[in-house]
């Protein structure tokens, strides 16, 4: 078996596609879930963002003035974004794999790959970041 | 009469048997997220080589190159998580004297006298180490997707391949079961606070 698959090209057969439906089924799930907790945390930071201002302005002694909550707003539009940008990946990912097996159409399933592959960088950039940002605060 | 009595008992049955095959199907069910075995693989590697030309699809240059970026930067998330955890845990075990130590002082400044005990600083540690363990997993299934696929894009190899598809299926969908938990416990936790609005 070994040696037929050395020639021919790596096949997505029926244990594969069937693996691969049940990724975009969860990884659909998850970004959908994702998506929700934005907005409901969207809806919870424009509510409360006089409250927010206030108790930041406690901590943060030159918080005070009006330019901040610009500025906290600004901060939030962008989080939002990174995590929006995020979660689309691993939604357009599913959706076209799971078309692109359905369909058997292979440049709907490289498009898929190219999702995931995507959310993966993003993901190790983000993660990237992080790390530096904390070997900022360490030192 | 006897006829009535044959039917009592095999419903009876059938309701038993129900009963016992959902019992069975949610234990099935739990312990499939965890063990998905190699036992399909004997039986489904002799199908697969007359599968292959049926199925259009393929892993071509394209999506070669797709998944060879994906397990790169899979891979480092996976040794980043894992180095993390161990972090974490370190922190959480060494460093035990140090967490009641700051609870202690977290008490100084509480006025309701209703400060953390010794027992309490455990429980916190267990339960953290627990969610560190909860997250070791993900990134164990994460790590087992790259390094297959890694080593199926390398030697060409379609029973790799299939275990990588797996360990991403088994990823996401422990996410998954995660993700429904939390939302129940924050389904619940609105629900007490609701009643505890009420009974107010």
């Amino acid at each position: 078996m070994d040696d037929n698959q050395s020639i021919l090209e790596l096949q997505v057969d029926q244990t594969a596609s069937k693996n691969l439906s049940e990724v975009s089924r969860w990884a659909k799930f998850l970004s959908i879930a994702g998506f929700v907790f934005m907005g409901c945390m969207l809806i919870l930071f424009i509510a409360m963002r006089s409250q927010i201002a206030s108790t930041l302005s406690q901590v943060i002694p030159g918080f005070a003035d009006v330019n901040s909550l610009g500025v906290l707003v600004a901060f939030f539009i962008i989080i939002a974004g990174i995590v929006f940008l995020l979660m689309y990946f691993l939604f357009r990912g599913s959706i076209l794999i799971k078309k692109g097996i359905e369909t058997k159409s292979q440049d709907m399933f490289n498009n898929g790959l190219a999702s995931l592959k995507a959310y993966f960088m993003m993901y190790g950039i983000l993660a990237i970041i992080a790390l530096i940002s904390n070997f900022v605060s360490i030192f | 009469m006897i006829d009535d009595w044959r039917v009592t008992i095999s419903v009876s049955k059938i309701s038993i048997r129900r009963l016992f095959w959902s019992k069975h199907l949610l234990k099935q069910v739990t312990a499939s997220t965890f063990i998905e075995t190699k036992t399909n693989f004997n039986m489904e590697q002799q199908n697969q080589i007359q599968d292959a030309g049926l199925f259009g699809l393929s892993i071509d240059t394209t999506g070669r190159e797709h998944l060879k970026e994906a397990t790169r930067w899979a891979r480092f998330l996976a040794i980043v998580g894992f180095v993390f955890i161990a972090l974490v845990a370190i922190f959480l075990i060494a460093g035990g004297s140090y967490i009641a130590n700051m609870f202690g002082r977290v008490n100084q400044y509480n006025d309701l006298n209703s400060g953390f005990t010794t027992g309490m600083t455990i429980g916190i540690i267990i339960y953290y180490l627990c969610v560190a363990l909860l997250v070791f997993f993900a990134y164990l299934f994460l790590y087992r997707f790259a390094v297959n696929m890694k080593m199926a894009l390398q030697g060409n190899n379609q029973e790799l391949l299939n275990r990588s598809f797996q360990n991403l299926k088994i990823l996401y969908r422990y996410w998954g079961i995660l993700t429904i938990i939390a939302l129940i416990f924050v389904g619940l936790s609105f629900v007490i606070a609701i009643l505890g609005r009420a009974s107010m």
